[in-house]
Formats: structure tokens, sequence, C-alpha cells
């Protein structure tokens, strides 16, 4: 395909033609980590997978289905066919389409030097997707953002009417990655959008999401969740040795346990659990110390520091940041009493305790006579009736998760009534629209 | 910054598509024969003494080594037990099965003693010129090991690489050098050396005599396999990268070492490319 930001093609340790594999050690790998929990994610990642000769998918997706009873694929769709829907169907497949927006904007994908090629390549992808959609096949797509399709707000406000066409076909989930090369390679980089960049379209399309509650893509979910303190985040916001992926356990060819395919570029390394912490020991003592969002972030993908560096935060901290105070800005706008992940005691989270679910416990959101819930000021354990998910973050999949259940129902859409003028204000506190005058503490008076 | 204090630890990973459970064993047992010629150096006479750890665990096989083969151990210190690398110990007052003794082994008392006397003599503090001595390394290296240790820097694989005449500086803080494969340190980290101590400069002719004349010698006699395994490995390109109290070892497309050591503040490279 010779898509415009591959890294492969200056780095790769993939192996340029079919290896052997080891059906049974693999089929023996996933009985063991899928063990008695039939159903997880467990994804056929590439490269471009449907490049795979059909025989070898189809002995794939079957030994998936016994195991697992499902699977997934991430894929371009480029290569897709009746035969692929039909393995698709009868296996229990869900899709992860890579697509970067409508066809004007996935412009970096599929023989991008070649545009009669690319003309057919784009007429098949959204063609193959439409079949996908009428078929009833779980869709859920992967757009890379970069300088085509977030760099200005054009393209943004391009990929914004997307979502929402998207949404029309039933396909409510996805992702939106940043562009990223851990080699800076200088055919990436001239794609890849930088820092402020990221952070004006990231906040730009948080504020578009937050409109349609049943829209469910990322980060801007994930920000959110982390925010409030939830125990499943993506795994950009978990602690990640990126030698020991808890979000992505690869199966090699040879049946051997590896990481994240994000490190493909610097070699396909092999797994050693359990993870190490290291980089969480020193991430707030170097580049993220004093930074308000080190709780809810933890620096990011490993991957995404300059050079594939996983010691260094990540190249987007100004990104993550800048979404990060969007939604903290929305969620007190809502709740201004509410308590916050990165507001608490580190170790009080790490314990899997949720400062969110104080909120629960006071009679008012927003009244200062209510004050905000904080048991972690008085004691060490939560209290009996806070539950504590004891699950820490960043054990879900990233980018081709599927079990949504909701991305083919063609239900109409959702969409919260445009905002009307405010009634009135004081300085930048929005009041409700209660009646007032009866009540002196609205909680903007002190 | 604040003080970057990493627990100790030494992870050895493997690249697809080489055998994983082949060469796990090839660096054990280039390991075990290394701490092999560490032991029989001072048994046979080569240097007066050594440092050996008598693990509580194991205390009664280690002992009974060593009165087998006639030798002397005296105790310096207890420590807790740690997983990996480390460059100190982590001092305990009761001995249990998380523990072991750090101490001399020597030939004869007298040479033990000394040993002893050298970590404690200069006020409590070790005195490296000596321990250094005693041991039995080269004059130059022990000097240099001073130096850099005494400038605070407890893991010098930069320095020698900086103080190595045959290297190409790339920046201030990389470098490619030019080394023997005996002296290589890099490595170091999961066992893979040959000479146990930091070298001035990976051309140290004294250095090399010594690891030619002895310890490879000796490695051979233990585990002839192993040491053709290293040799090999040596002729890989070696990547040892260092930044906030983390190092990245990388040997060829094969292996990589993660271990804690010395935090730089600044990425520091060595490439070290066998000669």
């Amino acid at each position: 395909m010779r898509c415009a930001y591959c890294f492969a093609r200056t780095h790769t340790h993939v192996p340029q033609k079919i290896p052997n594999i080891n059906f049974s050690k693999i089929e023996e790998q996933l009985r063991k980590l899928i063990g008695n929990n039939k159903g997880r994610e467990v994804c056929l990642h590439g490269g471009e997978p449907l490049a795979l000769p059909k025989y070898l998918l189809e002995a794939f997706f079957k030994m998936l289905y016994e195991v697992n009873g499902r699977s997934a694929i991430q894929t371009n769709l480029y290569n897709l066919d009746d035969d692929h829907i039909r393995m698709f169907k009868r296996y229990n497949v869900s899709i992860g389409a890579s697509i970067d927006g409508p066809p004007e904007l996935n412009i970096l994908r599929g023989f991008p030097e070649e545009p009669e090629k690319q003309k057919v390549y784009l007429k098949r992808v959204y063609e193959n997707l439409d079949k996908l959609v009428s078929e009833k096949i779980s869709v859920s797509i992967i757009s890379v953002l970069h300088k085509v399709n977030a760099g200005t707000k054009e393209a943004r406000e391009r990929m914004k009417k997307w979502f929402l066409e998207l949404a029309d076909k039933g396909i409510r989930c996805g992702r939106t990655n940043p562009l990223f090369d851990p080699f800076e390679s200088a055919h990436v980089v001239k794609w890849r959008l930088t820092p402020e960049e990221l952070a004006e379209a990231w906040v730009d399309f948080f504020r578009f999401f937050r409109d349609y509650p049943d829209l469910h893509w990322s980060p801007y979910r994930d920000v959110i969740d982390v925010l409030l303190g939830q125990s499943v985040s993506v795994c950009v916001f978990g602690k990640c040795d990126i030698f020991a992926s808890k979000a992505a356990i690869a199966i090699y060819p040879d049946g051997s346990l590896g990481v994240c395919d994000r490190y493909y570029g610097i070699g396909i390394i092999r797994r050693q659990d359990p993870p190490l912490n290291v980089r969480y020991e020193i991430l707030p003592k170097t580049e993220c110390r004093g930074c308000k969002y080190w709780k809810v972030c933890r620096g990011g993908c490993p991957l995404e520091a300059p050079f594939g560096e996983w010691r260094r935060k990540t190249y987007f901290c100004k990104a993550y940041y800048a979404l990060f105070e969007e939604a903290e800005k929305y969620l007190k706008a809502l709740m201004p009493n509410i308590v916050l992940a990165h507001e608490v005691p580190y170790d009080w989270l790490e314990r899997g305790h949720n400062p969110f679910l104080g909120i629960l416990h006071i009679k008012s959101a927003w009244r200062a006579s209510h004050k905000r819930f904080e048991p972690y000021k008085s004691c060490v354990q939560q209290p009996k009736y806070l539950p504590q998910t004891g699950i820490p973050h960043g054990d879900r999949g990233h980018g081709d998760w599927t079990n949504h259940g909701d991305s083919c129902s063609p239900v109409p859409l959702l969409k919260r009534p445009e905002p009307k003028s405010y009634e009135h204000t004081d300085g930048s506190v929005r009041h409700s629209d209660r009646p007032h005058g009866d009540w002196h503490n609205h909680g903007d008076s002190g | 910054m604040d003080v970057i204090e990493l627990e100790p630890f030494t992870r050895i990973y493997t690249f697809y598509p080489y055998n994983d459970g082949k060469l796990r064993e090839m660096i054990n047992r280039i390991s075990r024969a290394h701490h092999w010629a560490e032991y029989e150096t001072v048994k046979r006479g080569y240097r007066r003494a050594t440092i050996y750890h008598v693990y509580t665990r194991n205390y009664d096989k280690d002992i009974e080594r060593v009165f087998r083969d006639g030798l002397v151990w005296l105790p310096i210190l207890r420590s807790r037990v740690y997983q990996g690398f480390s460059h100190k110990h982590f001092l305990v007052n009761q001995i249990d099965l998380n523990t072991f003794t750090y101490g001399a082994l020597a030939r004869n008392l007298k040479d033990a003693e000394e040993m002893v006397k050298a970590h404690t003599s200069k006020g409590g503090y070790t005195d490296h010129a000596k321990v250094g001595e005693i041991l039995g390394y080269p004059k130059c290296c022990v000097e240099f090991f001073c130096k850099v240790w005494n400038s605070g820097i407890y893991d010098p694989v930069f320095e020698i690489a900086m103080n190595t005449d045959d290297k190409e500086v790339i920046s201030k803080y990389e470098v490619i050098v030019y080394g023997h494969p005996y002296l290589n340190q890099l490595t170091r980290y999961a066992g893979l050396r040959v000479v146990p101590w930091f070298p001035c400069s990976y051309m140290c002719e004294e250095s090399i005599k010594q690891a030619n004349e002895i310890w490879i010698k000796l490695m051979r006699e233990y585990d002839d396999e192993a040491v053709d395994f290293y040799e090999e490995l040596m002729k890989e390109k070696i990547v040892w990268d260092s930044l906030y109290g983390v190092v990245e070892v990388t040997i060829g497309d094969k292996i990589k070492i993660l271990a804690n050591t010395y935090p730089r503040l600044e990425k520091h490279i060595v490439i070290y490319q066998s000669r």
C-alpha cells in the first residue's frame, strides 16, 4: 500500500515473508491466556492481515472461534471480499477498520503516490465499509490524526461530519490516535501534528463529542473515565511496561509471547512478566515532576516519546494536558463539588479507590454549603460504602475493541439540545435554570 | 530533580525469531563460568583474594566448598538479597533466609583480614585502591576506578569509553568505541563478562593480558561452548544507553538487557564494537 506515514518503510523487523507458523503452540498459548474467560478481545493485527492467504486467515479465525468464541481483525478493508465476510460471520469476527476520515481526508493511506491506484483503493474501502454495515458485522474505526485530517479547522469540521455520517450507518465507536513514528522518519514527521496542533484538534473534537452521548470515541471518553477514577481506561493512561504490555499480548508465529505492536519498529521482542514499574518511578521525579495530571496521564504511551524512548514522557504531552484540562473544566462546570482522580493522593488512587463516588455522599453537586467529599483526607482506607474497584488502569485493549455492542444498531442518534443563551452568569460561572433568589448559597459566593 | 533510587533489577529479553530458551541457557552458562573463574583465580593463586557471597539459604554448601578447598572466608557485611544487579548493598542486622553475607575469600587469614580492613579502613569507608590491589586488578584500572568512583559515577561504562583511544565521539553523550571482546563491561548486568573489573580503557593492555592468560582460559576450562557463544555474541554491535537510572543494552538483534544504573539526566550512549 505504501501508506505515506508507514514507519515500516524505513524501520521494520517484521518478517517480509510468511514465517513458519506453529499453530499448535499458538493454540496452547491462547488457551492459557484465555483460560475460562471466553470472549476476550483477541485480534489479528498487521501489517494488513487481509493480505494473508485466505486458508491461513480461516485457520486463525477457526482456532480463535473454538478457543475464544469470537475474534477481531484490524484492517484497512482494501482486500475485503465476500469470502472474508463469510468467515467473519461464521467465526464471529468483528472489525476494526483503519480509515482516517472521509475519502478526501484518507489520502495518506493506500498508494498515496499513485493517484489512479488510490482512487481504486478509496472506492473499494468505502464500498467495503458499507458492505460490512449492510451485513450487520460489528465495525469500529481507528483514525490516525495527522496534518491532513486534523491540521486545519476545515478538516476537523469535515471529520465531525464524517463521525456523524458513520453514526448514521450505525458505527459509533472509534479512536483518533495521533500519528507518530518513534524513529522521527522525515516522511512521517511531515504529516505529524505538533503537540500544539494535536491539542487544538483533541479539544475541538472533545467539545464536539460531548454533545453526543451515543458516540464513543477515544480518547475523549477515556479522559473522562480516568478523571473520574474509573478503573478501566485505554492503555495510554495506564501503567505500561513496553516489555510486558498489559493491554496487548502478542503471540508470535513460534508461539512465544510478545508485546504491543507499537514496539515492532524497534524489534520483535519477547515479553517478560511481571511488568516493571520503573517508568512510573522515574517520570514523577523527572519529566512529569509537579504535573497536575500525572496521576491520570502517567506520561502517556511509552512508545510515543521521541525515538521510542520509553523512559521519557510522550511527545504529545501538551496535547494530553490540554485534553485533561478541557475535560476537567467540563466536569467541574457540571458538578463543581466533584472530586477528580488527579486531586486525590496517588497511593489512594493506586489502591483502587474511586474519588468520584464521593459525589453520592453529599446532597448537592454544586452548592458550596455541601463541601466536597474527601475521605482520603481523614482516613487511609476507603469507607465500606464506597466500593473499591481494585483494578489497575490500562487493562483495556487499545483501538481495536469491538464489544460495545452498539456499534451497528441503527437507532436514532441522540444529540443534546443546542445550549440556549444563559439566563445569567456571575463572571464565568454558569447558574442553573432553576428559579433562584430564594437561597443565597449558589456555590460561587463563597 | 528528585533522587532516582530504583530497586535493583535485571531483565533479559530475547528477540524473535532467535531461540529464547537457548539464548537464556547460554547466558546463564557464561555467567556461571565467570563466577567459577572468580573463585578459581584465588584457589589457584592467581590473586590474593576475592569477594565471595555466602547466601544464608545455602550457607552450608558454600562454607563446605571453602573448607574443602582449604581457603579462608571472613565476613564483611550482611545484606538483604536483591534481584538483579546492584551497585550497593542493603545492610541488615539480622540474618534470615532473605539475606547473604558479603565477605573476603582468600588462601590465608592474613589476606582475608587485609581485605576486611580495606573495607573499613578509611574512617568506615572503603579504601578502593587497597581493595583493587588485593583483588589483583591492574594498577591503571584501580586508579581510574578510584577517580570516577570519587566523582560519584558508580557505573562508568561511558567514562571508560571516553578514556579509550580507539573511538569516535558522535556527541557529548554518544560514543562509538572499539574495544577488546574480553574487556566489554556493557553486558555485565546479565553476567556476560570475562574480566571482573572496570578496565581503564576498553583496550587496556594489562587487562587484555590478564584476560588472555588467566580469565578466558579458566572460563573455557569450565564451559568451552559457553565461551564460544560469548565470543560470537561479542561480534555483534552492542548498544548501551543510560537514562534516568535505567540502562538498556542491546546485543545485535538478539538480546536486550535492562538494569538499574547510575542516574544520568541526559541519555548517554556507548556503541561497542569488538576488535
